[in-house]
């Protein structure tokens, strides 16, 4: 057994074993790359191989676009997206921008590890990117604390891909639903440079999957919305009369017992207080108790009292690998991507399988090309009435019009309810212009020809 | 499977692709309006007898009242107002329902909470909501509340329930009282 090394020698070893680290290159500035860095990114882009794309033809430019050009936005710096910033930032990515709304929570540190005891309160996206770009010389990752629904279509027109480590489905559906509104249409054909590709990732648990989307012509997150599981929510008259799950009696506990018996003098449950947790549990026993439920556990109290879904590291660090994969395969063209649904599920031994999720015909977010309406923008809304119920291919018989103007609803004209009717019938008097209709508005249309709202653009003619 | 690194090299930097006026966020039309296009449109072609919807806001298509006028059972001669409010995430999440009428129902609470399957976002039995629901079966499900969803075995409101166990001709009387008192 040897004998405690002397604090002066132990410094000066641990200074020499982490002088030499080669990852570090010694170079502290940036844009200097050390003989060999990128050896393992080459390997990939400057030699043919059996498994490249076909029509991939190797060159030094790959890496170049990697490294000074190619532009990744990262949507969300926690489980996920410590990952994802990790892995792109080591293959080579370098202007990366990273969004996440969070603060750091002490119960993230066991896996988003670019955050240290010290950080917890500070932003996620901050703290991130600092880790990142002292750590990975020339790595320049730009944090935003935001929400990805403050930044509009010019943001996010800039980059060249996006990855999302999302915890909602609702954020989902919007960066969808906003990167479908960037692609552009030339009589009716998609503009392929307008597509900006999304890779998102989703765990929960030992669960999680990758995919991948080109807005406009693979399957979007609206196309397979059914493949996401209903989100656990109790019935208040279930948990009032008629409990039948462990959850429910705990449910009791939270939110009717406690506001009525108020046990520690008028303060709101803390999930993170064990006595409150305990005064729950015990509670939610009794009334397991009364009507023979089995499985209410201090654990599973905890569980629900704080919605917790628990987190594993391990799904987290092979679903990012998955996406910062293809990050890098779309973005060189080097191999083919995935196509494009990849399930993986560790519960129990390993399980992966990978398919084609298929567009769905009538998504409502993605099956609509908005056909081109052409009117000078003096044109009374009268006109395009007219010509909604008058033209030939479209046949309406009382089309209901609707637009969004600053980010709200305006109801244009709509015939089939009649208070509406009578409130919007003077609009059909006025101009486009006064309406306040801009050239490329898009326009809402729902009439009893037409099993859903179709979507048309005006082009003003003047 | 099309590789687009070669387009997206091309334009990188500058990538402005075609810069309309009107393509930005405030004026893309969200899921849920256009979704409410479709169905406010289709609103009064479909409503029961006993209902009748108006909109305070032409604009707001998302907020509208419900007046349900019941013409049999223990709610007849009632006129019950219903708030129904449309959040954003629609169609992904159920929309919100509340009873503007002081009213005594198992179902219903005396400060407007209502218990109804289909406005749940997720119910155990699979009869909750769904992106494949629409306002006309919340119209629909509200109107029913009244008779055939009316049920004194899953209550929310426990009293009203218990009370038309002990005795279901008071119970009437109560009902008719809080009628006269407030659903006129």
């Amino acid at each position: 057994m040897a004998d405690a090394e002397e604090p002066e020698k132990k410094r000066r070893r641990i200074e020499d074993v982490t002088e030499k680290m080669a990852v570090d290159g010694g170079h502290r500035d940036g844009g200097c790359d050390w003989d060999g860095r990128w050896n393992h990114v080459r390997k990939f882009l400057e030699r043919p191989g059996p498994f490249t794309h076909p029509d991939f033809e190797p060159s030094t430019e790959s890496l170049q676009f990697l490294l000074e050009t190619c532009k990744i936005l990262v949507i969300g710096a926690g489980g996920l997206g410590c990952e994802l910033l990790k892995n792109l930032a080591l293959s080579g990515f370098r202007l990366i921008h990273v969004v996440d709304m969070d603060t750091i929570d002490v119960s993230n540190l066991n896996r988003q590890f670019l955050f240290r005891p010290k950080d917890v309160g500070r932003p996620k996206a901050e703290v991130a990117a600092d880790f990142i770009n002292s750590r990975i010389p020339g790595c320049k990752v730009v944090p935003h604390y935001k929400k990805i629904q403050d930044f509009d279509d010019s943001f996010y027109r800039q980059f060249h891909i996006i990855v999302c480590g999302l915890d909602s489905i609702i954020a989902r559906r919007w960066m969808n639903g906003m990167l479908i509104s960037l692609l552009s249409f030339e009589d009716g054909v998609l503009e392929p440079s307008s597509i900006i590709p999304l890779i998102d990732g989703g765990t929960e648990g030992f669960k999680g999957n990758a995919r991948v989307i080109l807005p406009g012509m693979t399957a979007c997150i609206d196309c397979t919305l059914e493949l996401y599981p209903p989100q656990i929510n109790f019935p208040m008259c279930t948990i009032a009369s008629m409990p039948r799950l462990p959850e429910h009696c705990i449910e009791y506990a939270r939110i009717l017992q406690w506001p009525k018996e108020k046990p520690c003098r008028d303060t709101s449950l803390d999930g993170d207080n064990p006595e409150h947790i305990q005064w729950v549990f015990e509670r939610a026993q009794e009334r397991a108790a009364e009507f023979n439920i089995t499985g209410v556990t201090y654990r599973l109290t905890q569980g629900v009292v704080k919605r917790i879904i628990p987190a594993v590291a391990s799904t987290n660090a092979v679903i990012a690998a998955a996406c910062a994969t293809e990050v890098f395969k779309i973005a060189t063209s080097a191999y083919i991507p995935l196509n494009n649904y990849l399930v993986f599920n560790d519960v129990d031994g390993l399980y992966t399988y990978t398919f084609e999720a298929e567009r769905k015909e009538n998504c409502s977010a993605c099956s609509q090309v908005p056909q081109d309406l052409q009117f000078p923008s003096s044109a009374k809304l009268q006109e395009v009435l007219e010509y909604l119920t008058e033209n030939a291919s479209l046949q309406m018989k009382s089309p209901a019009i609707t637009t969004t103007l600053e980010g709200k609803n305006k109801t244009l004209y709509l015939q089939s309810v009649k208070s509406i009717e009578e409130r919007t019938r003077p609009n059909l008097c006025k101009t486009l212009k006064e309406l306040g209709l801009s050239d490329g508005q898009e326009l809402a249309v729902a009439d009893i020809t037409t099993p859903q709202t179709v979507l048309f653009k005006l082009n003003f003619t003047t | 499977m099309l590789t687009l690194a070669s387009k997206l090299k091309r334009d990188d930097g500058g990538k402005t692709g075609r810069a309309s006026g009107a393509s930005d966020s405030t004026h893309r039309i969200s899921i849920r309006d256009r979704l409410l296009t479709k169905e406010v449109a289709e609103l009064e072609a479909h409503l029961p007898s006993t209902c009748k919807a108006s909109f305070p806001d032409e604009d707001k298509l998302h907020h509208f009242q419900l007046a349900v006028s019941p013409d049999e059972g223990y709610y007849q001669s009632g006129r019950f107002q219903f708030e129904i409010d449309v959040p954003e995430a629609y169609n992904m999440v159920p929309p919100k329902v509340r009873c503007l009428t002081r009213i005594w129902h198992p179902n219903i609470t005396e400060n407007g909470e209502i218990c109804l399957s289909l406005l749940r976002e997720h119910s155990i039995d699979g009869t909750g909501w769904a992106p494949t629901r629409t306002l006309k079966d919340v119209i629909w499900g509200l109107n029913s509340l009244f008779t055939d969803l009316l049920n004194f075995d899953d209550p929310l409101n426990i009293d009203a329930a218990e009370h038309h166990l002990r005795d279901k001709e008071d119970f009437r009387n109560k009902v008719q009282d809080y009628i006269k008192r407030s659903a006129r």
